[in-house]
């Protein structure tokens, strides 16, 4: 929930920046093999949807969850030249990393799900079990690898949707919040091998209108 | 149904059909990418 609260955020401050130019700019996002994405997340749907139970009931839910990054990082390297995308790889890789250092799950301590959880007590989360509709599990700090990687950060109420989440997590909200803000440069290879590098601003989405005539000059692939 | 067509085609246009598919290809990234634990949860009671 609360990185797709980062995706309305992102398009909040693209069309503050770039009012009515702003759904141009997102159009002309160049996404390669969007479907990965989309099919890594139909994979993780499963351990998303599991409640709160011993780990050893999800391992199949377990197993899709690890095998969809092997789309996501596919789908990572085919857009890897943009800086959104760079931020996105970045956290997710760190996620990874988290959770391939803690058995398949991503760490969350009892500390931090009494802060989201208010009313609860720390007998109440017991160490090793799989937190409910999430990718996590329960681990003492002291138990768990990598932990600065891990859920170590706290949105506690009254924030309406009280989330512990990682350094990954807010790297690839703010990759997302970068991305939503359109590209830089539209690259275009003509047949002729020419490379033309075209600022936005100059020629808007082309076949959508709204942008100004091309000024910039075409450039010879070296 | 008729208002629902024009709907359609007033705002179904190539532009914003291809702005919403990378917008859903975002939050599918962000959700599948991030590892966030949400609130709300009953703990060891819920089992």
């Amino acid at each position: 929930m609360i990185l797709a609260v980062a995706v309305v955020l992102g398009l909040i401050v693209s069309l503050v920046r770039y009012k009515t130019q702003a759904i141009d700019r997102i159009a002309a996002l160049p996404l390669r093999s969007a479907w990965l994405a989309l099919l890594a997340l139909v994979m993780q749907y499963p351990l998303l949807l599991a409640p709160f139970s011993e780990t050893q009931q999800v391992v199949l839910h377990q197993v899709l969850f690890l095998l969809s990054h092997l789309l996501l990082l596919t789908f990572i390297w085919r857009n890897r030249w943009m800086a959104g995308i760079q931020i996105i790889g970045l956290g997710v890789v760190w996620n990874l990393a988290a959770v391939l250092a803690n058995g398949g799950f991503m760490p969350v301590s009892p500390e931090a799900l009494v802060q989201i959880n208010p009313g609860s007590s720390l007998e109440q989360w017991p160490v090793g079990l799989h937190y409910g509709f999430s990718k996590d599990i329960i681990l003492a700090r002291q138990e768990t690898n990598l932990w600065l990687l891990s859920d170590i950060l706290v949105l506690p109420p009254p924030f309406p949707w009280p989330t512990a989440f990682s350094l990954g997590d807010l790297l690839l909200a703010f990759g997302i919040g970068v991305l939503l803000q359109g590209p830089r440069d539209l690259v275009n290879v003509t047949a002729e091998g020419l490379v033309q590098v075209l600022p936005f601003d100059a020629v808007g989405v082309p076949g959508f209108g709204g942008g100004r005539p091309i000024r910039s000059q075409s450039h010879t692939s070296s | 149904m008729e208002k629902l067509a024009s709907l359609w085609l007033r705002y179904g246009t190539v532009r914003n059909r291809k702005v919403a598919y990378i917008v859903l290809t975002l939050v599918a990234l962000a959700v599948a990418g991030g590892a966030p634990g949400a609130g709300g949860g009953i703990g060891i009671g819920s089992m």
